[in-house]
Order: C-alpha cells, then structure tokens, then sequence
C-alpha cells in the first residue's frame, strides 16, 4: 500500500481552549445564483471557552463568522441536522454549486450532497453547565432549550429526519428529544417556534455517556459510556439491542476525548474505536464484528499504536478515519481494510469529520485547536464524498462500499426492496473478504494458515526497537515505562504535562516515597536501576530534540539529578541503567554515561538497536545488523572493565519476536519471545542459549499470556505478569499482580523412568549449569546435586538398569557420594556394579593423589580436581 | 437450651476469620513462624494466602491489598441470587461464613474492590439481597410448621444457623416435653389404675 514512511504533521490553529470540542458539520444556502439555490458548507465548533462559533468555507474555516456565548459553562458536544429539502420552506430547487474548496477535475464524481438530504435548519449545543440549546441555522439565533441536564452534557445528536435529538451526559440514561418546529404565527416569514419534549429516556449502564450517535436511517442509536460500554437501543422502541463490554476504550467522564463511534452511510456497519488502537466494525442486526481495522500490536505497521479516541467513515462509505492517542489520524481503505495515509501532530485529536462534500478532514485536537486536512484520500482513489454512480462498473473493485443507486435510502423511508439490497450487498462484502484472504496477505494470513516451508533462519520482518519492560499506551492515558521485579515506572499523560512516578513492589524495602516527577519533556523511554532511573524523550518535530534524564533516588548531594540533550538528528531508542552506568542507544550510538552524567564510553553499533538491558555491572545490547535478514545478535559488556563478555546471534521461536530482554537475579542474561523463555550460559558449550521456561506448557488457557518480567536462576523461578486480555501487556490499573511459576527445562525423560525421575532430571540441568558457570570450591548446590543422583541411583538399581546407574555415579562430585553409591549397589547385592563402582571410586582417588602432590609442588591445582581433593578429606 | 448454643455476631466474625483469602502484599519476608502456623512466604506483589485475621492485621497497616474471592465476583452472586429467588426450598451453596466475609471485607478492606474491577456497591447491594431472600425463605418454611414434617437444612451458613439455633432447638424441647407430658400422663393413668386397685383399701381405712 502507498502509505508514506515519513508522516506528514498536521498544522492545528487556535479554536478553542483546552478540552473537549463539539465538531459538526451545517450545509446552508448560499447566495442564490442563476435562478438555483446553493449550498455552502459551514463548520460548527464548540469548546472549553463556553463559545459556539459557525465558520465558513471562505477561510478554510480558520475565522469564525458567528460566536454565540450562552452556554455558562464548556460546550461538550455539537450537531446539526440536515433536513429534507422539501421541508424547509424557503427552497425550491436544490443543485449543487461546487464549492469553492474543491478541486476541478472531480466535477463528474461528486454528486449532488443528496446525501443526508439537505440543508441544515437547526444545530443543537451541549454543555457542562447541564443545557442543551437549539439554534436555528444559518443565523444562528436561539430558539429553546432542549433539555436540561443535572450534570454536564457530553454529547448531542440529530436522528436523521432532522427533528429528533439525542443527548447523553454523566447524568444516566440518554434522552431523546423530540423538536416540534412550527411557523410563529403572525410573525415574520421565517420566524418559528420550537418545543421540545422529551420522548424517552434510554437507560445506560455506566456513569457517563461519552459520544451518541443516530443510525443513517434512524432505527437505532449508538451510545459509548466513559467504562468503554457500547450500547445500541432501537430507537422507536426504546429496547437494548446490544450492550458490549470493553469493545472501547475507558475514558474519564472529564477527559476530552471521547471515543466517537461512527455509522455507516448506510447503516449497515459501526465503526467503534477499539481500546489497544483498532477499530471495530460491527454489522448491522447481529451486532457481530465484521472485520478490524489492526492496530500496531495486529501487525500492522502504520496501524495506532494506542487506544482509539475517533473513527469517522466517508460519506460514501469507501474510506474511514481514525486518531488515537498515539497522536496520529489514519486514514482506511475500507475494501481491504489497509491504511492509505497517515498524519501525526502535537496532540491527540480527538474530534473529527469528513467534510461532507469535499476530499478534506477536519479534525479538533484536545487542546481545542482545529486543523483541516486537504486531501486525505489520494487524488487516483475514489473521491471519499462521491457516490459511485453506475453499479455495473464498480462491481467488485475496490469502490464495494460505493452506494448502488444515486438516491439510495437517503429518502429515509425504508422499504422492504432496500433491506434486502443490504442483505445482498453484506454478503458481496463477505465473499470480497474471504478472497482477500485465500489471495494471501503474506503477513495476516501466515499466522493462521499452513506454515511456510522449513528454512532455518526465516526471513522475519527485522524487528523495531523496543524497550524492555515498558507497555503501550492501550485505552489509559497511564502506561509503565519500565516494570521489572524491583518496581515500576509510570507515566501518566495530562493536558500540559506528564506525570512520571516511580514505585516499588516492596514499599518497605525503601523508606522515603520518590517524588513524582513533573514532566515538561514527555518521556517515553524509562528504566529503573538499583540506585535511579533514567528517562528518555524522543524528538518531537524541531526545536524539541531527544532529552536523556538521570533521577537517582536518593543522593547525599542536591541536584544530582542530570539531563543529556542530544543532537538534532539523533534520537533515544532504547534506555538502560545499571548499577553504576546508565545508557541508551540511538540510531548509530550506544551511548553510556556515567550515573553522575559524564559520558564513559560512545559505541558504534554494529547495526540497529533492538533492545538494551543491564544489571549490576553488565549491559547487554540486542541488535539487527541487516534489516533484510532480520537476525537479532546481541553483545554483553562489563562496563566498569569495558570489556566483551559474550556475544552471538540470539534465538527466537519461529514467527516470534523478541519480548523481552534482561538479567535473572544471578546474573544470567535471558531472552524472552512470547514462547520460550532462554538463558544464556557462556561456560555452558562454548556460550548458549538454553530453554528456561515454555509458555505453551505453563498456560492453563489458550487465551493466556505470559509478561515475563524477570527470572531467578537459583531459586529455578520466573516471575511474570499473566494476562487474559487481546493486549498482551500489564495495566498500571488495576495494578498487576505477579505470578512466580518455576523454570522448566524442556526436558525428555527416559521411557523406562517414571514422573519422580524426570523432576529430578530438571534439576540436575539447572545443578550442571550451575557448575559450568561457578566451578569455583564446593558449593551447597554440589552436595544437593549428588543427593539427586543417588536418589536416580538408588532407582535405577531397583529397576535393574545397572548401565544407567553407572552413568549417574560417574557424574557424582562427592567422594563420599561415591562411597554411598558403592554401598547402594553392594546392599542390593549387584557384583558387578559395585565392583565398576569401586574402580570408578580407586580411580577419582588416585587422581586425587596425583593432584595432592602437583599442589604440594605447585599450587596451581585447577578447579575441576580441587573439588575433589576437597571431597576426598571428608 | 442456654447462652452457649447462641453465638453473638462478633463470636461470629472471630469463627470467620479463620476462613483463609488471597491477599497481595507490597513487602516480601520469608515464612512466619506464629504460634498456629506457618504463613508466607511473601513476595511484593505476588499472590498469597493467608488467614483473615492476618489480611485485616496487614490491610490495617497498609501492606496488602485483600483479593475478593471469587464467590464474591459480581456475576456469580447475580445467578446465585437468581437461584435463591427461583427456588423456594433450596438454598445455594455459599461460603459457611459469607456475611461476616462480607462484612470483613466492605469494613476493611472496602478500597480494594476498585483494584480488582470489582464494583463494591453493587456487590453489596447483592449480597444483601441474597441474605435477606434467605433468611425470607428461613421464616418462610418455619411458618408453615403446623406438624410433623421434614424441611430440608443444606447448605445453610453460620448465621442463619445461629438465627434458628435458638428456636429450633427450643421448639425442639418444646415438642420433647409435649411428648414426655404425654407419655408421662399415659404413665400416670396406668400406674394410677394399678395404684387404685391398691389404694383402695386405705382409702376406705381414710374413710373411716
């Protein structure tokens, strides 16, 4: 898909003050030319600075030509209706004028806005101060309250014949709101009086509504509460059709954003914005999903990488668009579900709509700012506002979702033909869908269909850099920027500012709370240390470059805390901090400092950066040296030495990537790819990876995840965080609990042993590399090691497997063991064995011997026998 | 019959705290060696079980989170309700001490519904109805005792028990002394005939 790498920003201008914005769009009459009646496309918007405000197309909707201030309070929320042409009284031919905005060129496509059928008469505001006010249009006059709310009004709607309203807020139930307009008697033509009356309240559950949304047709409405409840009632009778838990993200009732949920032209899907970035499509009647727009985590690369505060569908059906709070709007190809294009900006944007005739998206943004985004959809694509006039040609192109009639059902009365034109039309959508996916989309349809011949390093997609510990954003405006077996740090997103807290699972282990940190900076990157953290921000557009923070936690000296600005071009990847260095990687830099902030050591790395990680005097680096092959390999330093203690290629489970990188308590560096947890053992065959611990054995349900978040190597224990959820990562709340499960080595046991045996077995794999990497004097693990193996001795004797029970004996460290072994074997009266135990034991001693007299010549006895020489004067 | 067949509430709620629950510390020991038992060993942020008295003492102190157990989840407590509603002479199987747990809990422990996105109020509100749509059924089936008759005591929990305790075990007497009476009047009357046969004759000397 064209999708551009580099992503343009999105320029945002003054509106409004911080904080939720109404955004709606009013099609008026222009100055009446040539005889015919004209349309003009006014912007409405409403925000935190209590002012209503109509804007005209003639200044790309940048100065507002109307301000009403009657609102007491914020305005939330902002509809206006369209209304039947034949209705308002004063028209009498509707032919569009193309508007001034409009490219030439597109003339054939764009039809006449019969769209939603018309002009804009009125327009409704919602406020915190609890009123809905009506206002006709285009002058902007009131004409009545709406409705009168205990609590603040979150969002407005207009059904579509123009006169119906819904309205929701933190007060429960949404109410419908029927507007009875009338000419004013006696008054001047024009002059009208509007009563309201409320038709019925529709119950919620949840305490706040956040957005509302009447269907194309008017059959039902869509509600979101701010717990992620989406809710659809029938509209004429009131009954709950669906309630859905957590299909959206949990905003509070007070936040700007919203999670707006979007109909179909033609009612026949919803788009809901889903909490980890995707957005949901749900088919109209069954209520089932239909299809997803991914989100990152899906695989998808320019998909949002946090919760979903907007989606918008085209007015012809063809293209939807969302923003998130990852800060970017991304624009979809609803035919195959791909991203076209893509914006990021400053802020999140959380409002926005298609401009109802033209290729523009106007978008507010939680600051009360407002952008227009010419030409979101690519000049060789469908217009996103035409309707695709001749069925016959668009018949299987991407233009599916093109409306097959040029008058379709915006007439509004549905008769029995039109239903079943959209039974017919989901089930072409159905078969589009399963052919995309029998045609082989390389990387969605791998996971699931028949795997790809063997190979043994399977071309992956080389993976980005990430930081270990840390989690998306999700449907919170908290995320961890680091989580490890000590603590955590976490950030939680404002207005202004971040807040950047650190805390640690065991409150008594520190006797003073951390600050928390007020962060002007918006660091995305953390690690935390033994003695600190370090924080990281990535470079936001110029003047803004990446910024590297030292906090330690406490110090006798003030001020010890540092930043490191980096260059303009350079930006932090990827942090860690050690016990006595902190370091972050960068595009071509492996940076490390000092924890007082002098740089220690500037590295090049060998390619790009995956991931770091450090523990005590040790930091590991991940990288790819060759995007193509995609093969992560990974160094080790000592740092305070600055030298290389082990590097080699890592190892991943196929179609896996890398989850997490870091120490155990003891040391070991290990690897973590969703599957196999590994450990690497330099003594251990020359340097490798060994299985530590398999999800797909520890996991009691399919759905569950594991969060590795550390190891124990000597107490044989993985701690990680289980989670059941689609997003595979911890929240910061509730908090996580975490889950201690042992390591398991992938052991095989002997057909002839029985399940005592093979327990054993995991434990003599984890005695053996803990003699490999310390073989230094004789350790409790030595004489736990042995006690094992007589027990395996002991049973392999009363099994009769007299070969095996040699092998054992052979490995035993002890001489005393070995006595042990002799006298197992004489009690159970096997000669042979004992005698080849006995040469066995002769042998360790003569050895033993030798060595004695080499360490009286010289003491440079080496490990192996000093161990039993210590053995031997037992 | 007496003070000891009836325990007051807080007699009550000290049996409850031997009931053991899940609990999330934010400090880690190694096992603890108290008078009837080894507890722990702790680790931040992991799982653990312990008894109520030591989650209340700890909770108290700020050490630990207290993990509603599961019977408490909001979901099952709405079916155990509807069960309870539907079925006039059954009783749902429930923790033996589930209203002193409650109460322990909504007391002591009443933020940390919130961290295990467990709505406390509405739990509650639960829990109370199915007590009183119990202890409905309870009065219920006792008045339609009229006589000899059988009535189904499952699963019933310690404070119900100890409600009709006192007048079960009464009537009980009640019915006991009835019987005896009878019996014992029966008794008289034969010992009383046989006694007349013998009487008879002093009475006649009294007469005289």
């Amino acid at each position: 898909m064209a999708a551009t790498t580099e992503e343009g920003r999105l320029e945002f201008k003054h509106g409004h003050l911080a904080g939720q914005t109404g955004l709606a769009f009013a099609i008026g009459m222009g100055e009446a030319g040539e005889g015919h009646a004209t349309t003009v496309v006014h912007l409405l918007t409403g925000g935190a600075d209590c002012l209503a405000c109509v804007r005209t197309s003639e200044s790309s909707f940048k100065d507002a030509e109307t301000e009403i201030n009657d609102h007491e309070d914020a305005i939330t929320c902002l509809a206006a209706n369209r209304i039947s042409v034949g209705v308002v009284p004063t028209t009498t031919t509707t032919t569009t004028k193309k508007n001034n905005l409009e490219k030439p060129g597109e003339d054939n496509k764009t039809k006449e806005d019969s769209g939603k059928g018309g002009m804009t008469d009125l327009f409704a505001t919602g406020s915190e101060d609890g009123f809905v006010k009506l206002y006709s249009f285009p002058d902007a006059m009131f004409e009545a309250n709406a409705a009168r709310f205990e609590l603040p009004v979150r969002c407005v709607d207009f059904a579509p014949d123009g006169r119906t309203l819904a309205a929701g807020g933190d007060d429960q139930g949404v109410r419908l709101v029927r507007c009875a307009v009338a000419e004013k008697r006696g008054g001047e033509e024009g002059e009208r009086d509007v009563s309201c009356e409320v038709l019925r309240t529709l119950r919620t559950v949840g305490r706040s509504t956040k957005t509302v949304r009447f269907d194309p047709e008017g059959d039902y409405i869509a509600a979101v509460s701010s717990c992620g409840v989406l809710q659809v009632w029938n509209s004429k009778t009131g009954e709950q059709c669906l309630t859905k838990k957590q299909s959206a993200p949990k905003f509070d009732s007070s936040s700007p954003h919203c999670c707006h949920v979007s109909w179909h032209p033609e009612g026949i899907q919803l788009a809901v914005p889903g909490p980890s970035g995707e957005v949901a499509f749900l088919e109209r009647l069954s209520w089932e999903e239909e299809f997803v727009l991914p989100s990152s985590a899906d695989g998808e690369k320019e998909g949002h990488r946090a919760a979903c505060t907007c989606v918008e569908i085209s007015p012809n059906g063809l293209y939807a668009a969302s923003a998130a709070l990852d800060r970017r709007v991304v624009v979809w190809r609803l035919s195959d579900q791909k991203p076209i294009a893509s914006r990021s900006a400053d802020s999140v944007v959380c409002n926005l709509r298609w401009h109802p005739t033209d290729n523009a998206l106007c978008l507010t943004d939680d600051e009360g700012s407002i952008s227009t985004w010419e030409g979101p959809v690519a000049s060789d694509m469908p217009h996103p506002a035409a309707v695709a006039a001749e069925e016959g040609e668009e018949e299987g192109a991407a233009a599916e979702g093109g409306r097959e009639d040029s008058q379709g059902p915006s007439e509004g009365g549905l008769g029995g033909g039109a239903k079943r034109r959209k039974v017919s039309r989901l089930g072409k959508i159905a078969e589009s869908d399963s052919e995309e996916e029998e045609g082989g989309e390389g990387g969605i349809a791998g996971a699931t269909g028949p795997t790809p011949p063997a190979a043994l390093a399977p071309s992956r997609r080389a993976q980005p850099c990430f930081q270990p510990g840390a989690t998306p954003a999700g449907n919170s405006t908290r995320r961890f920027l680091a989580y490890n077996t000590a603590g955590c740090v976490s950030t939680l997103r404002g207005p202004d500012y971040n807040s950047v807290e650190v805390s640690f699972h065991d409150v008594s282990a520190r006797n003073s709370r951390i600050p928390t940190l007020t962060d002007y900076f918006g660091f995305e990157l953390g690690a935390l240390g033994p003695s600190g953290t370090i924080l990281a921000s990535r470079a936001r557009g110029a003047g803004k470059p990446s910024v590297v923070m030292y906090r330690p936690f406490e110090s006798w000296a003030a001020g010890s805390e540092w930043t490191s600005t980096f260059p303009e071009g350079e930006e932090a990847k990827c942090v860690a901090c050690g016990s006595s260095f902190a370091a972050c990687a960068t595009e071509g830099y492996l940076r490390v400092f000092s924890l007082a902030g002098s740089p220690v050591a500037v590295i090049s790395l060998a390619g790009r950066c995956v991931a770091l990680a450090a523990s005590g005097s040790h930091l590991a680096v991940a990288y790819v040296e060759d995007d193509l092959a995609g093969q992560i390999r990974f160094q080790q330093y000592d740092v305070p030495s600055g030298s290389l203690v082990a590097s080699g290629p890592m190892c991943l489970s196929r179609e896996s990537e890398l989850e997490w990188l870091g120490f155990s308590d003891d040391g070991v560096l290990a690897s973590w790819d969703g599957e196999t947890l590994r450990g690497y053992f330099p003594e251990s065959f020359g340097g490798s990876w060994v299985p530590l611990f398999t999800a797909s054995a520890a996991r009691k349900a399919e759905t569950e995840h594991h969060y590795v978040i550390g190891l124990d190597i000597s107490a044989r224990e993985v701690f990680c965080v289980i989670t059941r959820s689609k997003a595979h990562f911890p929240q910061v709340y509730p908090r996580p609990i975490i889950t201690t499960l042992p390591l398991l080595v992938p052991v095989v046991r002997n057909d002839a042993e029985d399940d005592n045996a093979a327990a054993m077995h995991q434990g003599l794999m984890f005695h053996r590399l803990d003699r490999q990497s310390n073989a230094v004097g004789i350790t409790q693990a030595d004489v736990e090691m042995d006690k094992t193996l007589l027990r395996l001795i002991q049973g392999c004797i009363r099994g009769d497997r007299l070969e095996a029970a040699l092998s054992y004996a052979s490995e035993l460290n002890l001489q005393r063991s070995l006595q042990g072994a002799l006298k197992l074997a004489v009690g159970s009266k096997k000669r042979n064995l004992g005698e080849r135990i006995s040469a066995l034991l002769n042998n360790r001693e003569s050895v033993v011997q030798a060595v004695n007299m080499e360490k009286e010549n010289n003491a440079n006895a080496n490990i192996f026998s000093r161990k039993r020489v210590y053995g031997s004067t037992q | 019959m007496g003070m000891a067949s009836c325990l007051t509430n807080e007699e009550l709620q000290f049996c409850a705290e031997s009931a053991e629950v899940t609990i999330v510390p934010n400090f880690s020991t190694p096992i603890l060696q108290l008078v009837n038992g080894e507890y722990g060993p702790f680790r931040a942020q992991n799982e653990a079980t312990v008894p109520f008295w030591l989650a209340t003492l700890l909770r108290k102190r700020n050490l630990c989170r207290v993990k509603p157990p599961e019977w408490m989840k909001s979901e099952s407590l709405v079916q155990v309700l509807a069960a309870e509603k539907s079925s006039p002479n059954e009783w749902q199987e429930l923790p033996h001490h589930y209203i002193e747990i409650a109460k322990l809990l909504f007391t002591k422990a009443e933020e940390d519904f919130a961290e295990f996105e467990m709505d406390v109020h509405e739990i509650r509100r639960l829990i109370d109805d199915i007590r009183l749509v119990r202890f409905d059924k309870i009065e219920k089936q006792f008045k339609q005792v009229t006589g000899a008759m059988t009535i189904r005591l499952t699963n019933f929990c310690a404070m119900e028990l100890n409600l009709m305790r006192n007048f079960l075990l009464s009537s009980l007497d009640e019915y006991h002394k009835f019987s005896k009476t009878a019996e014992d009047s029966v008794q008289q009357r034969q010992t009383q005939l046989s006694d007349d046969e013998d009487s008879q004759e002093p009475q006649v000397r009294q007469l005289r």
